[in-house]
């Protein structure tokens, strides 16, 4: 197996490995199984909450890597947790963010409950039940300093009035943890979280609103939760009272950088199924594949998709060696990966044709609600402007030529994809990174190590020189962005000239991500990745998103890449650095 | 004045006064207030210092001194004269 992930093998996930994960849930194309494109569709339709499947994933032990491994759980790599999710997502999300929802419920005790909280936590989760999070509120949606959801004290505990809304799992969980307010004139400090234990709270005082409609999602149960003179016990307050608003922004950069999976896993799908279409497809007296723009449109989504994924991988790998970057970290994966995954999904309907407009055709119509379900990633946990906002306001300092920080030790293991990780640094997150982005500052560290690779036999030809060029491009661009920072009035304006310079900030650090993650790893990469085409293809579109007016052209990447991705898809493998054995398919009727 | 959060606090050599100056310059820049019009014992909220944009002051604080501070220096400590005096004082 390439690209080796520690930990999958261990006795702790029953199916043994995320391959084995893959297998047992079937072929999606095997329409009698719960995992099936035919099942979930159906649910889809009829708005059905998907217990039989997660109770499944419950049986294979999965809720298990929502407890860390200190915990006695089976989280020892925030990275494995990603590749798991992907493979959920790529069934369908609907089940990957209800199943996935509990991470977020459970993670600020993790990062910050007392022994008892987390002996509780862990027994709650290890008996299958859910853990929803409480944060948003109607009125106010982002802007959590104006919450409403009010904690007051008194003697032995606290009692909870107001409505959380829009929250995941709200009706589904046996807990759930709230963002209250505190203090009554709120502020910075005035906000604190309780784990809210439903079972064994008044019922009177808890009120579980309706099912909301959703246009995707629509197995997920989007609801609402309400407090009634609801008391919780002293025990009940996670952290410390006032920690509310700094707890519920760490918690959120591990969900944030999990996103990015959830989004890969769509796009995988996405992209297998129009590969699928594009090969059988006979247009003009040929295979609609054989079509230089359809080509194209293939090759580059593959490479897209690489891209996105080094981004996301070395975000899971931040949390474990760099933890007090997470801010930065998790919100360039947040904003770009839904961001690169929806255009991609964009592109690739185009490819599809009308079918990407009917519900039941071309492998049972999952393209249409991938298209549907996948919009949603960029909007929940913090929206595209919030991420670009939160990077936005420390751009000044990340982009302050290096003098000290430049100096982070270099065998962190950060970038090399295959090496085991030490334990998660879950609670040593920091709301500001301290001006230092380690794929930014070791960007120039990158052309240094491409000089050396020329020549060497299990690179492509012309691939080192391609990689090189993209590398001092991104140098140059770095440049540029500190001169048009230093310009701008102020970065903390909300502006459109603000978060567009985040943007192209966000894209750099991608395309350092991407380019330090392949030096590291190329090893353990399956060789056609290894080779780097991709990278190359990659690299050169950051660039054009960077350079909007450079002009399309047909890039000599293009057919290498289609190349790989075809046999990916022949192959059932995974489209991802890992290339992942997944389930094989039927030997008929792919196409219905 | 910190509400019992326990931060873990270096030693600034730069004084009082001089880190009052240089956060009142700050304050005015972000505001567009003269440094004299800039009271150092009003909460940073009151000049419309939000939860983040304070997070981002202590970095260009902690650039400026030289130390490495808690990111929710100006959270705990949430005038001027507090974090002056939290920074100089053993």
């Amino acid at each position: 197996m390439f690209l080796s992930t520690p930990g999958l093998d261990g006795p702790l996930l029953a199916a043994a490995s995320a391959e084995a994960l893959d297998r047992s849930l079937g072929h999606p194309l095997e329409d009698g199984r719960p995992f099936s494109f035919r099942q979930l569709i159906a649910l889809d339709e009829s708005e059905h909450y998907p217990e039989s499947q997660l109770g499944a994933l419950r049986d294979l032990g999965l809720h298990r890597y929502h407890i860390p491994a200190q915990d006695g759980g089976a989280l020892t790599s925030v990275q494995e947790l990603i590749l798991l999710v992907q493979l959920l997502a790529r069934r369908d999300l609907s089940v990957a963010v209800a199943h996935s929802t509990t991470l977020l419920g459970s993670m600020t005790t993790w990062q910050a409950g007392t022994d008892a909280q987390r002996r509780a936590m862990q027994q709650r989760i290890s008996r299958g039940q859910n853990v929803a999070f409480g944060l948003t509120e109607r009125a106010h949606g982002s802007d959590v300093t104006a919450n409403q959801v009010q904690a007051d004290k008194v003697d032995g505990g606290w009692v909870l009035n107001g409505q959380k809304w829009l929250i995941a799992n709200a009706n589904r969980s046996a807990a759930v943890t709230v963002y209250a307010r505190t203090d009554p004139r709120g502020g910075v400090r005035g906000f604190s979280l309780f784990l809210v234990d439903k079972e064994h709270a008044d019922q009177s005082s808890i009120r579980h609103l309706p099912k909301i409609p959703t246009l995707g999602l629509r197995a997920c149960d989007v609801s609402g939760i309400e407090f009634d003179n609801c008391f919780v016990p002293d025990t009940a307050l996670v952290g410390q009272q006032g920690a509310g608003l700094e707890l519920a922004t760490k918690g959120l950069y591990v969900t944030r950088t999990v996103c990015g999976g959830l989004a890969l896993g769509a796009a995988d799908t996405a992209l297998r199924v129009v590969t699928d279409f594009a090969l059988t497809r006979q247009l003009y007296g040929g295979a609609l594949v054989d079509i230089p723009h359809a080509q194209a449109s293939l090759a580059e989504s593959f490479a897209d998709l690489l891209v996105a994924e080094s981004t996301t991988l070395t975000a899971a790998r931040a949390m474990h060696v760099m933890p007090r970057q997470m801010s930065i970290w998790s919100a360039v994966v947040k904003y770009l990966v839904p961001e690169t995954v929806e255009a991609m999904v964009s592109r690739l309907s185009a490819v599809l044709g009308a079918r990407y407009f009917l519900r039941d055709e071309h492998w049972r119509g999952i393209f249409q609600k991938v298209y549907r379900d996948c919009g949603i990633i960029s909007v929940f946990e913090g929206s595209s402007a919030v991420q670009l906002n939160d990077i936005a306001l420390q751009l000044g300092q990340l982009l302050r030529p290096p003098e000290h920080g430049s100096g982070a030790p270099q065998d962190d293991s950060l970038f090399d994809l295959t090496a085991a990780l030490p334990a998660a640094r879950l609670s040593d997150f920091d709301l500001s990174a301290h001006a230092r982005d380690a794929a930014v500052s070791r960007l120039s560290q990158a052309a240094e190590r491409l000089a050396g690779l020329q020549g060497d036999p299990t690179v492509a030809p012309g691939v080192v020189d391609a990689l090189l060029e993209s590398a001092h491009f991104l140098e140059g661009q770095l440049s540029r962005l500190r001169s048009a920072v230093a310009a701008h009035a102020s970065m903390a304006d909300r502006s459109p000239e603000a978060l567009g310079l985040a943007r192209r900030f966000c894209l750099i650090h991608a395309g350092a991500a991407a380019l330090l993650s392949w030096l590291d790893s190329r090893h353990g990469l399956h060789p056609a990745l290894a080779a780097g085409e991709w990278l190359a293809l990659g690299l050169d579109r950051l660039g054009a998103q960077l350079q909007p007016d450079s002009n399309q052209r047909t890039s000599p990447w293009t057919r290498p890449v289609l190349e790989t991705l075809l046999e990916f898809h022949r192959t059932d493998r995974l489209f991802s650095l890992t290339a992942l054995n997944l389930a094989p398919g039927p030997d008929r009727d792919r196409t219905a | 004045m910190n509400g019992g959060f326990p931060l873990q606090m270096p030693l600034s050599t730069t004084s009082a006064k001089d880190i009052e100056m240089w956060l009142a310059a700050q304050v005015a820049a972000i505001t567009g207030l003269s440094t004299d019009q800039v009271d150092v014992t009003q909460p940073f909220a009151e000049y419309g210092l939000d939860s983040l944009k304070a997070v981002t002051l202590v970095a260009d604080l902690e650039y400026w001194l030289g130390l490495d501070l808690p990111a929710t220096l100006f959270w705990d400590f949430p005038t001027i004269e507090a974090v002056a005096k939290v920074l100089t004082s053993s």
